[in-house]
């Protein structure tokens, strides 16, 4: 069987900032023990509130910061043991797509330059072949040729997100990591972005390790549905049965909050739960949990299997 | 009732080069109402947001209209008296509490600071009960315990509380949210907007509400104006913006929304860039039937049905 293309087991991660120039420093905690794999051609869609440690997750997963525990997998080769040959030959298969689309560009740059760098880098240095390449995905990802003379700066936020887009699969990669590759858009281009990824994926068989604060975009694209927090990961599930199945505290919470525009008004959701910032040693939903039991003071329950479709951390679901 | 804030034909833009970003919007707010505003990302949102408080960000300044918030021009008031304004009659929350908030400053000398500038006269005792009775008013169950914390100890939807208990404190009568809540997430989010709701409610306050969010504009809002390319396009109820949208902006936007896990793709894309619109109607080159007279008229924004105001030439 095919190896997974991305796996990784159990993170740790905890930033030390320091404040009053240096003087007091706190620690956050971003990940605490994240596990998680995507198959080839799978979508694996997160969800988390702002800070729960979703983007440190994708720097963790694209090897751009060192976990404090646990180990990290691309197509079965723990990035702790790779030489310097193999770490180059499968960085190019593994690309990102970040947030913000103008600040992952150099302004520097015109577009075309932007598409051949790591064209040249990986790939081959024929100026003919990665020019024609630098075409045809333009095509694909709807952009008219004539983008190749511009600078960053003279394209729209949609336009840029193509761009980057385009940049990403230059390489020939098989996993893209896309930070909220949408937010910074307007909801017109956000849709065509999204439908854009949904065909590249099938059509180059690409995975995705898609994160997003957005439920209707993770429900668009993905096949799996992660919900991070305080970096941990609380479920997880396939979308497939998302609609039928009981879910972790949260993930119900989470859902009950979408403020759907089209549902009628008497239906908005009333949502009154405790807001006090995490402290115990317990589950790191407790403060906020609606259904915890004595045990969840005790200790953070561990991700178990209900299906093969559904894996939750909670005592009581 | 005369309206509580009025904004007729403001326009203002780059310093430098006099390039207009936000050109000739005009609206007007009642007490105690909410007005949702939506609109692409760059189109104008939140300079109008800060010029409701006559801010401006570096580079960017006012050329020319008027904002009257309760009979008071803004514009017309000498620099030294705005300060009898902002923050009394009218405040800003913005979208990310964490960099808002000083990170090196508990609560309560936060809350102190902004208490003493608009409060000279409390006591010390005064100010301190105040302040109690701010974050009880946003919702805060552990008041004396919180005015102890520092930012970051503080969960999202705490700070965003926080950063309304600091709004609210010159007790202003008219509160201008840019995106509050879109660095939380939902849960919090839906506590957030209850928790406007209820000021709005029962204090009476007045909201100019922020959000590229059409289900919490939905939610909140009584009327919407929509965006775009510094113009209002649209202004309208919110039910009937929502169920009968008639600028062809305001279709893409409210048919490209997701519904049952779908989007349906408005394919015209591009974002207009606002130092090089068209000449005509700025939508022109995105709208899905251009009509012959936009190449080279501009339409105005009309009442084309009670209270639904649209600036487009389909309604002429
Ligand atoms: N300080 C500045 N200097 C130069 N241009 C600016 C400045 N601030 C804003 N602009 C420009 O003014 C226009 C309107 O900006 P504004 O921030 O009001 O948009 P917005 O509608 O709030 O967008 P978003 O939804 O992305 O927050 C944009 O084209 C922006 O690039
Ligand atoms: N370089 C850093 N230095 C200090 N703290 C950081 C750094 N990067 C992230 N953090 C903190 O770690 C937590 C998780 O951050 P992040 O992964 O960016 O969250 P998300 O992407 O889910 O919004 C946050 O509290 C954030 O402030
Ligand atoms: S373990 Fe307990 S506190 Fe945690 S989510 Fe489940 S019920 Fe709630
Ligand atoms: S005025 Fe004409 S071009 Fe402009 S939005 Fe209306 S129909 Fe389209
Ligand atoms: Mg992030
Ligand atoms: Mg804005």
């Amino acid at each position: 069987m095919n190896k997974p293309v991305l796996e990784i087991k159990n993170i740790w991660k905890t930033y030390h900032v320091k404040v009053l120039g240096g003087l007091k420093s706190y620690e956050v905690v971003a990940l605490r023990g994240i596990s998680l794999k995507i198959e080839k051609g799978e979508v694996l869609g997160i969800l988390g509130e702002s800070g729960c440690g979703k983007s440190t997750l994708a720097k963790i997963a694209l090897g751009l910061e060192t976990p404090d525990k646990g180990e990290v997998f691309w197509f079965g080769k723990s990035l702790k043991n790779l030489n310097g040959n193999t770490y180059k030959a499968l960085r190019a298969k593994v690309q990102a797509v970040l947030q913000d689309p103008y600040s992952s560009l150099n302004p520097r740059y015109k577009i075309k330059d932007v598409l051949l760098e790591p064209y040249f880098i990986n790939i081959s240095p024929d100026k003919k072949e990665g020019l024609s390449k630098a075409q045809e995905l333009l095509n694909q990802v709807g952009l008219d040729i004539s983008v190749l003379e511009k600078y960053p700066h003279e394209l729209s936020g949609g336009q840029r997100q193509r761009v980057a887009l385009a940049r990403a699969l230059m390489v020939n990669p098989e996993l893209l990591v896309l930070d909220e590759p949408t937010s910074a858009l307007d909801v017109t281009i956000q849709a065509q972005i999204l439908e854009l990824m949904k065909t590249l994926k099938e059509r180059y068989q690409l995975s995705y390790l898609l994160i997003s604060h957005s439920l209707p975009v993770v429900f668009y694209l993905a096949d799996w549905i992660g919900v991070i927090y305080l970096g941990t990961l609380v479920e997880l599930c396939h979308k497939s049965s998302f609609k039928r199945l009981k879910h972790h505290p949260y993930t119900e919470l989470l859902i009950r909050s979408y403020l759907d525009p089209f549902a009628p008004s008497q239906i908005f959701p009333e949502i009154e739960v405790e807001l006090n910032p995490p402290i115990s040693d317990g589950c790191v939903f407790l403060d906020r949990c609606p259904v915890k039991t004595k045990d969840c003071y005790k200790t953070n329950p561990s991700l178990v299997k209900k299906t093969d479709l559904q894996y939750i951390a909670c005592f009581n679901v | 009732m005369n309206p509580f804030l009025v904004v007729k034909n403001l326009t203002l833009g780059l310093t430098y080069n006099r390039v207009p970003l936000v050109e000739k919007v005009s609206f007007e707010v009642k007490k105690g109402e909410v007005l949702g505003v939506l609109g692409e990302s760059g189109s104008g949102k939140t300079l109008t947001g800060f010029s409701l408080l006559r801010l401006f960000p570096p580079g960017i300044s006012y050329y020319s209209g008027e904002v009257w918030i309760d009979g008071l021009s803004l514009y017309s008031l000498e620099e030294k008296d705005l300060f009898r304004i902002r923050g009394k009659k009218i405040a800003i929350i913005l979208q990310d509490p964490l960099s808002s908030l000083n990170p090196v400053l508990s609560v309560k000398e936060q809350l102190e600071e902004v208490l003493k500038a608009h409060r000279p006269d409390l006591t010390k005792k005064e100010r301190f009960d105040k302040m109690l009775n701010l974050l009880k008013e946003v919702g805060i169950s552990d008041p004396e315990i919180r005015l102890k914390s520092y930012p970051h100890q503080l969960s999202g939807g705490l700070r965003q509380r926080i950063m309304i208990a600091i709004a609210l404190a010159g007790d202003p009568e008219i509160l201008v949210a840019d995106e509050p809540t879109t660095a939380i997430d939902p849960t919090l989010q839906i506590q957030v907007l209850n928790l406007l709701k209820r000021l709005n409610r029962e204090r009476g306050l007045t909201i100019v509400f922020i959000s590229h969010d059409l289900g919490v504009i939905r939610w909140i809002a009584h009327r919407v104006a929509v965006f775009y390319a510094g113009e209002i396009v649209e202004l309208a109820p919110v039910e009937r913006l929502f169920l009968t949208p008639l600028h062809p902006y305001t279709q893409a936007l409210i048919n490209s929304y997701p519904k049952e896990g779908k989007f349906k793709v408005d394919l015209k894309g591009g974002v207009v860039e606002l130092s090089k619109k068209p000449e005509g109607c700025y939508y022109q080159l995105r709208c899905d039937h251009p009509c012959d007279k936009a190449k080279s008229y501009h339409p105005q924004l009309l009442e084309v049905a009670s209270q639904h105001w649209v600036r487009c030439f389909r309604y002429e």
